[in-house]
């Protein structure tokens, strides 16, 4: 809140009050925090003896199959309905709602990615196995829900495609059953298999459907976009495997060297202890030419949608090697940067900051020795934050909160970074049609946010929270009468949601799940709300818990004309 | 002798965590901003040996260490807070939030119910709703210069409110 400016101390006194009073703003609780990096300090000082401070950065680990996953959903590419793909593209993506499951790659099962926060992508011929100790249960695109029991091993043997129009949407995924059993729910489809047995995972009535799907258009419609995603997913996979030898953009392991295996020519000119390395295997002239070329053809993009015009499958097509110049680069900084994700780690500070210099050298406006000096020292201090704000995470720490101050972060960040430009280079990096949105917003948050919302029409908010009561009642298995309890929460969350944004009309953007960032983040405000509400009045058990904790997508309720 | 008992490091920070926050809210940092520096004012001390023999003392340590914190932050910046700011800062701490600021807020709880209606109202959607001045006009049918005296007024009022009720 913005202050009277020259308030005299007292007066000063009298507002912050007046802050805690009405306006609810209260003293954090950091004791946790404290005492985990308090925890972690000393553990780190007793293996290693060396001073805290110069001790490296939490690096985000990302596992290849976390990688995979990761990129399939990075940066654009979730708009591009109009692009034909060959059968051989066609890929669903899958969703993990609770448990783990791994995948067999290389003679040998990779990854296991955590509840509720990864989605990966299924193509005819993968392996997928869950764990010992724990069921898993998976969203298969949009046709409905997969739970494994333990130890279960399946094969994709087909994918069944209804052609229509502009594209095809997903009519079934035919499994064979390794070891193990498992159970689809669909709507009012609901099947066993056990192994041996092969078994059509196919959609039910929508009507019936529990998830978050309000009719069977919408969901062709999302199953075409998941199409061209994968796409995408497996350029860039095949770009990572060195496939594309030859092409323009070096394979994904090399991206730290351009072809004739000279480093990349342009440095990064920002740094920070511990994340140095990873810097400097990044190709930052691709990066800048990449986002100057890019931000005109998404500004261009944003315009035809807003006027009801079908982009050109030229305009797609270059939206999407360009993207793909991005991808080239994923496999160094989603493994060395930390983030949320692929755009998590995309987004951040120092990414960020050097990205936005290669992109003005590109565009001939470079940074000024001033700026230069200034943006060092932002980025510096946001990455410094950043560590600090993720040492102070414990396994209580709702991850859908982690987020959430991730992005709070970056915006603090992007806020005072555009601070330092001129209006030539900010308008390079960030034209006003494109900024504030997820899926389209290339130096912002809404690149970060892109991968986690989740928007669904209804035509209420009782509705909607009908519907999320029910979604959560089945994903955490939980007891009747701990589902009334759930369901009331989940109402009151409903009933205050903030009319403003229920209210907003829905933009041609919308439909091409184009949010705006501020309705995300007021969304995903609100969710964690419930979701700490739900863990302070709902005796769960550990696994229950666990899941809610690592729910991490943003329910974006919205209007349905 | 006997050993002094460990440390409670959870307890410690629950005790001193909202008068820490207070006080560099005070200083001027933004919520946010005051949360980062709380937990690495505890950070900054609870790293060294640390004797937590006079909840006084350590209060008054931790606020220091906080102060020096917020200022190795803002050195680099335009609008940094002054030596005489900061001496304003701890006197005014010193005759209103000795116990953290909670006498305080009791005051003002109280001093806002003496309040006429719409001056409450006025303050309500300020600081509740986060509204400008623009909007509180247009809520409370006035011109945008009354509502700015309206409020300046409020708050004066307020602080003679507590200034009364907290004289010794």
């Amino acid at each position: 809140m913005t202050r009277e400016p020259n308030t005299p101390i007292d007066e000063r006194f009298v507002e912050l009050g007046l802050e805690e009073l009405l306006g609810g703003a209260s003293a954090p609780d950091v004791s946790d925090r404290v005492v985990a990096e308090l925890a972690r300090s000393r553990a780190t000082a007793a293996a290693k003896p060396e001073p805290l401070r110069t001790s490296a950065p939490p690096v985000h680990r990302v596992s290849h199959w976390g990688f995979a996953t990761g990129a399939a959903a990075s940066l654009l590419a979730c708009w591009s309905l109009g692009i034909l793909s060959t059968a051989s593209s066609r890929a669903v993506e899958v969703a993990v709602r609770a448990g783990a499951v791994a995948a067999w790659e290389d003679e040998a099962w990779v990854g296991q990615p955590p509840a509720g926060r990864d989605s990966f992508w299924l193509n005819i011929g993968d392996r997928l196995r869950s764990q010992e100790s724990a069921p898993a249960s998976l969203e298969i695109g949009s046709l409905g829900m997969l739970s494994m029991q333990p130890l279960t091993t399946i094969e994709v043997l087909d994918m069944r495609w209804n052609d229509f129009g502009k594209g095809a949407a997903l009519g079934g995924v035919t499994v064979a059953v390794v070891s193990g059993g498992l159970y689809w729910v669909s709507g009012d489809v609901n099947s066993e298999a056990r192994a041996g047995d092969r078994l059509e995972l196919r959609r039910g009535n929508p009507d019936a459907d529990p998830s978050m799907m309000e009719s069977a258009k919408v969901a062709d419609l999302r199953d075409a976009l998941e199409r061209e995603k994968a796409r995408v997913a497996q350029l860039e996979m095949a770009l990572s495997r060195q496939r594309v030898a030859g092409e323009t953009e070096p394979a994904a392991d090399d991206a730290g060297t351009t072809e004739d295996g000279k480093p990349p020519a342009m440095e990064a000119p920002f740094h920070y202890t511990g994340l140095d390395d990873v810097l400097a295997k990044v190709d930052w002239a691709s990066m800048g030419s990449t986002t100057h070329e890019l931000v005109p053809v998404l500004t261009e993009l944003a315009a035809l949608i807003d006027s009801g015009e079908a982009p050109s499958l030229e305009l797609q097509s270059k939206v999407q090697a360009l993207n793909s110049k991005f991808l080239a680069q994923a496999p160094v900084i989603a493994e060395g940067i930390p983030g949320e994700g692929v755009n998590g780690s995309f987004s951040h500070p120092l990414v960020v900051a050097n990205q936005m210099y290669a992109t003005f050298e590109a565009a001939g406006i470079p940074l000024d020795n001033a700026q230069r000096d200034r943006m060092q020292a932002l980025a510096a201090q946001y990455a410094g934050e950043d560590d600090q704000r993720r040492a102070g995470y414990s396994s209580e720490t709702s991850k859908l909160q982690v987020l959430l101050e991730e992005m709070e972060l970056k915006e603090r960040f992007y806020a005072e970074a555009r601070g330092l430009l001129d209006a030539d280079q900010l308008g390079v990096v960030s034209h006003p049609a494109i900024q504030g949105f997820t899926g389209i917003e290339l130096v912002g948050t809404g690149v970060a946010w892109a991968p986690f919302t989740r928007p669904a029409r209804m035509p209420s908010l009782q509705a909607y929270g009908e519907k999320l009561s029910s979604q959560l009642t089945n994903n955490l298995n939980v007891s009747e009468e701990q589902a009334g309890q759930l369901g009331a929460i989940v109402q009151k969350w409903a009933a205050t949601y903030p009319q403003n944004l229920w209210e907003m009309e829905l933009s041609p953007r919308n439909r091409q799940r184009m949010i705006e960032v501020e309705r995300v983040s007021a969304a995903a405000r609100m969710q964690l709300g419930m979701v700490q509400e739900i863990l302070g009045s709902l005796s769960l058990t550990p696994k229950q818990r666990e899941d809610l904790l690592s729910l991490q997508q943003v329910f974006v309720p919205m209007r349905q004309p | 002798m006997t050993e002094a008992p460990p440390l409670d490091v959870a307890a410690l920070v629950r005790t001193h965590q909202t008068a820490i926050w207070r006080y560099l809210r005070l200083l001027g940092a933004e919520a946010a901003e005051a949360e980062d520096l709380c937990q690495e004012t505890f950070l900054e001390v609870l790293r060294r040996p640390f004797d937590d023999a006079e909840p006084r003392a350590t209060s008054a340590y931790l606020r220091r260490v906080a102060r020096n914190l917020l200022l190795k932050r803002r050195r680099h910046e335009r609008n940094k807070p002054t030596v005489a700011f900061l001496d304003q800062v701890d006197a005014a701490w010193q005759r209103l939030a000795s116990d953290g600021g909670e006498e305080h807020l009791t005051a003002l709880r109280a001093c806002l119910d003496t309040l006429p209606d719409r001056t409450r109202r006025g303050l309500e959607l300020r600081y509740a709703n986060g509204q400008g001045r623009r909007d509180i006009a247009k809520a409370l049918g006035m011109g945008e210069e009354a509502v700015k005296t309206m409020l300046r007024r409020a708050r004066a009022s307020l602080k003679q409110c507590i200034d009364r009720r907290m004289r010794p």
